[in-house]
């Protein structure tokens, strides 16, 4: 008899096994959906990052666009326009200039970030307006980059 | 001896209760640290949603400004529905089912041959700023052609 | 014998009680991870769409970006990109989007591509001087604009 009332009454331990299967699992999915979560914001975060880089260099790109097609108009009144606009476009930096038909075909690049930089290429045409021929977002040539590893000097060993 | 063994009868029902009593207190103080870790990951996730579909926005937004120079008519241009408010250099768009609000702030600076325009797009959720873009446009007044 | 009984009695009632408290409990938790199971895949469902639309069509809008020149195909399910000697044809064909590159003296095809995402449609539309891009997945649809470089 005594046995039976034992037997009758719940038993201990299954609470326990039960709370620990159930905070392990919660504790998994927790961890993962965090987990999840982060690199999906992370991801989006580096994409509007990116967007931002690229916007910055185009803005850039237009300022010296506008200041191309002042020089380019200013050109155009003195009535020597290859000359002139040669002679104002000094003044920026990192613009090469050479002669096409009908005019000037200007090309210069913005960094876009260290990866990438912005390649323009606009004609600025005699006749007025310009042309964009090129407006690309290239990735840094290798031969470009300074980044670059010293593997072995090939002196010592 | 009786007494005693009616005691270590009556022992397995009073550690069931102390047993479940320490497995709910285990329980909700975990929980709070899981239930913290949720929360996080959903705001996060719920941040990261609206975050990706302001980007894509931003950009067709951004893109199309950069031909037309006016945050309105680019505006125009993405969404089919929205209602326009301005205040000042401010131009506020509020697209019909989205749930973000664009506030538009533009600068124009006229210059030999043309104007450049730059914008400030900031996009808010729930009064909270989600993201933020800068673009411009030059618009030549012999107007220049892509190729 | 009546002193027994009422033990015998008292017990029953406390086991049903604490099997009905155990059960109550392990119902809740099941509850518990339900609701938890339910969030992490509400979550990662989030995920899962941002590596299907929203990347397609950043993807798409880089390489248009980084392209020379681009070139719609006739009926707007891809696009020829030319960046020097390399072309890359991106084309939406059966549900996939395929790249390859090829040399720009080769032919240009729809064909034979790598695959990079799994879509259920994708169009890209050319109108003045800009590229629309239309992406959509079983949940999801996004579009962008991108400008002509």
């Amino acid at each position: 008899m005594k046995k039976n009332s034992i037997n009758s009454s719940m038993g201990v331990g299954y609470v326990s096994v039960m709370i620990i299967f159930a905070s392990v699992c919660l504790t998994v999915f927790a961890v993962l959906s965090y987990r999840a979560a982060v690199s999906n914001d992370s991801f989006n975060r580096r994409s509007g990052d990116y967007l931002a880089q690229y916007y910055a260099a185009d803005s850039k790109a237009k300022e010296i666009l506008a200041k191309l097609d002042g020089m380019a108009y200013s050109a155009r009144r003195s009535g020597f326009f290859e000359d002139s606009f040669e002679a104002a476009s000094e003044e920026l930096e990192g613009i090469s200039l050479s002669r096409v038909r009908g005019g000037l075909s200007v090309e210069y690049s913005v960094t876009i970030n260290e990866k990438q930089k912005l390649l323009v290429n606009v004609v600025f045409l005699e006749s007025g307006g310009y042309d964009i021929s090129l407006w690309q977002s290239k990735t840094f040539s290798s031969d470009e980059s300074d980044s670059h590893i010293n593997v072995w000097d090939g002196n010592t060993l | 001896m009786i007494n005693l063994k009616s005691k270590s009868i009556r022992r397995p029902v009073n550690l069931f209760f102390i047993e479940i009593i320490i497995a709910l207190l285990f329980f909700s103080i975990s929980g709070v640290v899981i239930l913290k870790m949720f929360s996080q990951a959903d705001s996060k996730s719920r941040y990261s949603a609206e975050l990706e579909n302001v980007i894509v926005y931003a950009q067709s937004l951004a893109e199309v400004y950069s031909e037309c120079g006016n945050a309105e008519q680019a505006a125009k241009v993405v969404w089919d529905e929205l209602t326009v408010t301005k205040d000042g250099n401010c131009t506020q768009i509020t697209p019909t089912g989205e749930g973000f609000i664009l506030k538009a702030y533009e600068e124009q600076k006229p210059t030999d041959a043309g104007t450049i325009s730059k914008l400030h797009m900031e996009f808010l959720a729930d009064e909270e700023e989600i993201y933020t873009l800068d673009c411009s446009a030059y618009i030549s007044n012999e107007r220049g052609e892509w190729h | 014998m009546k002193k027994y009984r009422n033990k015998t009695l008292s017990d029953t009632i406390s086991t049903i009680g604490s099997m009905l408290l155990f059960m109550l409990f392990a119902g809740c938790t099941l509850m518990i991870i339900a609701v938890a199971a339910g969030a992490y895949s509400r979550i990662s469902s989030n995920f899962d769409k941002t590596f299907g639309a929203s990347a397609a069509v950043r993807y798409l809008s880089n390489k248009i970006r980084a392209s020379e020149q681009a070139k719609v195909i006739e009926n707007g399910t891809g696009i020829i990109l030319q960046s020097g000697e390399m072309v890359n044809v991106i084309y939406f064909s059966d549900g996939t989007l395929y790249e390859k590159s090829i040399s720009s003296d080769s032919e240009p095809t729809a064909e034979g591509g790598e695959r990079i995402f799994d879509l259920f449609d994708m169009g890209i539309t050319e109108s003045d001087n800009f590229y629309t891009i239309s992406v959509s997945t079983n949940d999801e649809e996004l579009e962008t604009i991108v400008r002509r470089g």
